[in-house]
């Protein structure tokens, strides 16, 4: 169940009242006719989270978290709902058409094979962002690109310096950098959720309220060392909607990597496909440098290798357990 | 040839690591942990060397020109290159980075858990607090909780302990995972050069030769120079062969930062035997004057397609003939950058302006080898309409090199800067 509703908060506990009040419209309706468009209560949440975090940081005349919030959440209307407004985007959404028959992509592919564990699929682009091999976020993990606040925070950033140097930078930035938003699309549409007049912006807000769409915090070590935050990133657990066809690639898509720990240790990020959980007969690891894209790397044969002695910590009912076998 | 000028550092007039002689194309296997060895990244070297070396020449487009044969260079009279900036003592004595994580609040250090705030910077989900530390046994309820504390590495991790203390120590910890891992690296990226970073530095002052990087094909000769300083830049680079007459060098026309290689060819050979290390010389200026004209980010994107010509939907006139049949081509959007590792440098970088903006690139084969080096014209991009247009170079507008990758490179480097 979703409302239209005019936003008008400042960020913080405003913001996550807003957000639970279902239904509640805040503020009267806008004069003219607006677009609602439709977005996750938590990628609501953590955009304006990750655009506040960046005015903190660093600001100019006239830009206010609902404006770069809305530069922000303009960028998935077209890189991933191609412009409809009742698509309310998972922050989970992963890459579909990075495909073999480009040569550059074959590491993504399980062990660099197209026919062979193929759901260890290393999808390069993550989130409501589709963050790839753009610098500012290569670092970042599938579990942190997804992340609104954490992947967030980079965009934020980055319009943020864009908006600030001029209207004509702001733009290139969006064109440039998100192939979607060309002919000036993220723009005009920023121009429609957002009023200048009244500092607002109009979205219609969906169910959902994880900030990362529905990524799910684990405890992990290898074998019996110290622990650390590892995330499971399971796209049957996703809120909002993503592309879930043909999982297994055999069609035009990409295969839709099966659920899978996404952490970062030792300026490496990896993927680990417990055979527990991925239905596999062993253990598969993608490890990529921060430093690299996934489809440069050069890590342990192109970046794949099986075994693993990784222990997954979970809790269910107050039951805590270490299992090696899958989350 | 005469010995180059010295600011206030002698660079080796030619320092070779090793020796070696300098290698024919052919046809090569796997990687042999040469240099760039390792990479194998897109292609088969199966078509000869010289389709490659003419690839690279022909196939990029009106963006850039085949490199001109440098002008005979008169080693004794060259003054030391200007404008320049020092580093202060909050700067890095290294090249030019800029690094995402260098604005990373409260970076490297441990956060309570179970304050929301510090939490959700720490990486937990603020939309799902609750069930995060559920998820990671935490227990707000109890001063001693385990895992309440989080200390997030530079590396990445979120380590956890009961205490600030307990959570740094397994930060340390973690590096033991028993298996094999490969040397810290960290998110920096070096302003001004996109690729393959250069092998570990010795950190002598001097520039030299990469032996490996060495080719020598219809009488042309190429390769890469490497400045080992770890905290000089090196201007005024040139590469000559010895004992042939002066004209036949190749002065690099950018600036070569600490820790950073630089391509060159020489033309002009005829049909000299293959050529070793030890028949090259490198002369060069070192000193700690920095040039922030090569503070420029490679954003990395729209990044790389493999197709047909009908196949990539915005070339943007960069490349002028488009071969037949499949080929890779490679763009990216480039911005003036402050330097993280420099903050005292940042607002002459914020008003500074490049005149002539350009790329460098050269493509290797699978072993590290230099196949060609070409130039690029650095464009301002509106992204409006997706148009490009030269002109100067300057904080807060995007910019955009493309480029067609020749069949037979198995990787390529890119170095951009203002060309002297």
């Amino acid at each position: 169940m979703s409302k239209r509703r005019r936003i008008r908060s400042s960020f913080g506990l405003v913001a996550l009242l807003c957000s639970l009040l279902a239904g509640t419209t805040v503020g009267a309706p806008p004069a003219e006719a607006v677009t609602y468009y439709h977005v996750t209560t938590g990628a609501y949440n953590g955009t304006r989270y990750a655009a506040s975090a960046a005015i903190n940081e660093s600001t100019c005349s006239g830009l206010t978290t609902n404006k770069l919030a809305a530069m922000m959440l303009a960028i998935p209307v077209w890189e991933i709902a191609g412009g409809s407004s009742t698509y309310d985007a998972s922050p989970m959404v992963l890459s579909r058409w990075d495909g073999w028959s480009n040569s550059a992509n074959h590491s993504l592919y399980s062990h660099t094979e197209y026919s062979h564990y193929k759901r260890a699929h290393w999808n390069p682009g993550v989130g409501l962002w589709q963050l790839d091999t753009w610098s500012a976020s290569l670092d970042l993990n599938h579990a942190q690109r997804a992340s609104t606040s954490t992947g967030g925070l980079r965009v934020a950033r980055y319009l943020r310096d864009g908006y600030c140097a001029g209207t004509s930078t702001l733009k290139a930035r969006f064109n440039g950098n998100w192939y979607a938003c060309r002919t000036d699309k993220c723009w005009n549409t920023y121009n429609a959720i957002y009023h200048d007049s009244n500092d607002s912006l109009y979205v219609t807000l969906t169910s959902g309220t994880d900030w990362d769409g529905g990524v799910q915090s684990r405890l992990c070590r290898w074998g019996t060392g110290s622990s650390w935050t590892c995330y499971l990133y399971d796209v049957q657990l996703h809120q909002g909607q993503m592309d879930m066809s043909d999982p297994n690639g055999d069609g035009s898509r990409t295969p839709l990597a099966i659920q899978f720990l996404s952490f970062t240790t030792s300026s490496i990020k990896r993927a680990v496909w417990l055979r527990g959980s991925s239905g596999y007969d062993k253990e598969i690891i993608k490890a990529v440098r921060t430093s690299e894209g996934a489809r440069q790397s050069s890590l342990y044969d192109n970046g794949w290798y099986d075994w693993t002695t990784l222990q997954v910590h979970d809790c269910l009912g107050g039951d805590c357990w270490w299992s090696t076998w899958g989350p | 040839m005469a010995e180059g000028n010295r600011e206030d550092v002698p660079a080796s007039r030619f320092a070779a690591t090793q020796g070696g002689t300098m290698k024919q194309h052919r046809h090569r296997g796997r990687p042999s942990g040469t240099f760039f060895g390792g990479i194998a990244r897109r292609f088969q070297a199966g078509l000869l060397a010289v389709a490659a070396v003419l690839a690279a020449t022909i196939l990029v487009g009106v963006a850039s020109v085949e490199l001109a044969q440098a002008e005979p260079t008169d080693m004794t009279a060259q003054e030391p290159v200007a404008p320049a900036s020092l580093p202060d003592a909050a700067d890095a004595h290294g090249p030019l980075t800029w690094s995402p994580l260098g604005f990373a609040p409260m970076a490297d250090k441990a956060y309570d858990l179970c304050d929301d705030d510090a939490a959700v910077i720490a990486g937990l989900d603020g939309g799902a607090l609750t069930e995060d530390r559920a998820s990671l046994g935490i227990d707000c309820t109890r001063a001693a909780s385990p895992n309440r504390f989080g200390y997030l590495a530079s590396s990445g991790a979120l380590a956890l302990g009961t205490t600030p203390d307990d959570a740094r120590a397994a930060a340390a910890d973690i590096g033991g995972d028993g298996i094999e891992k490969p040397a810290e690296e960290t998110a920096q990226r070096m302003l001004g050069f996109f690729g393959r970073g250069a092998p570990d530095a010795p950190d002598v002052d001097s520039v030299q030769i990469i032996p490996d990087s060495l080719s020598l094909e219809d009488g042309v000769v190429r390769g890469l120079v490497y400045n080992t300083s770890a905290e000089l830049f090196a201007t005024d680079v040139t590469v000559s062969v010895k004992g042939i007459p002066a004209g036949v060098s190749w002065r690099v026309p950018l600036t070569v930062q600490p820790g950073e290689t630089a391509p060159f060819q020489i033309r002009g050979l005829g049909d000299i035997r293959p050529l070793g290390v030890d028949d090259l010389a490198v002369d060069s200026r070192l000193s700690d004057n920095v040039d922030v004209e090569r503070s420029v980010l490679v954003t990395g994107s729209p990044g790389a397609w493999y197709g047909t010509a009908h196949d990539f939907p915005g070339l943007k006139g960069l490349v002028a003939e488009l071969p037949q049949g499949e080929f890779e081509y490679f763009e990216t959007l480039l911005e003036v950058a402050e330097p993280t590792s420099h903050p005292s440098l940042a607002a002459e970088v914020r008003a500074l302006v490049i005149e002539k903006p350009t790329a460098y690139v050269a493509f290797f084969d699978e072993e590290g080898s230099v196949l060609g080096v070409a130039e690029l014209e650095v464009r301002k991009y509106d992204g409006r309409d997706g148009t490009v247009e030269a002109a100067n170079a300057s904080f807060g507008e995007t910019y955009v090199v493309g480029f067609i990758i020749p069949n037979d490179a198995a990787d390529f480097a890119m170095w951009i800067g203002g060309s002297r």
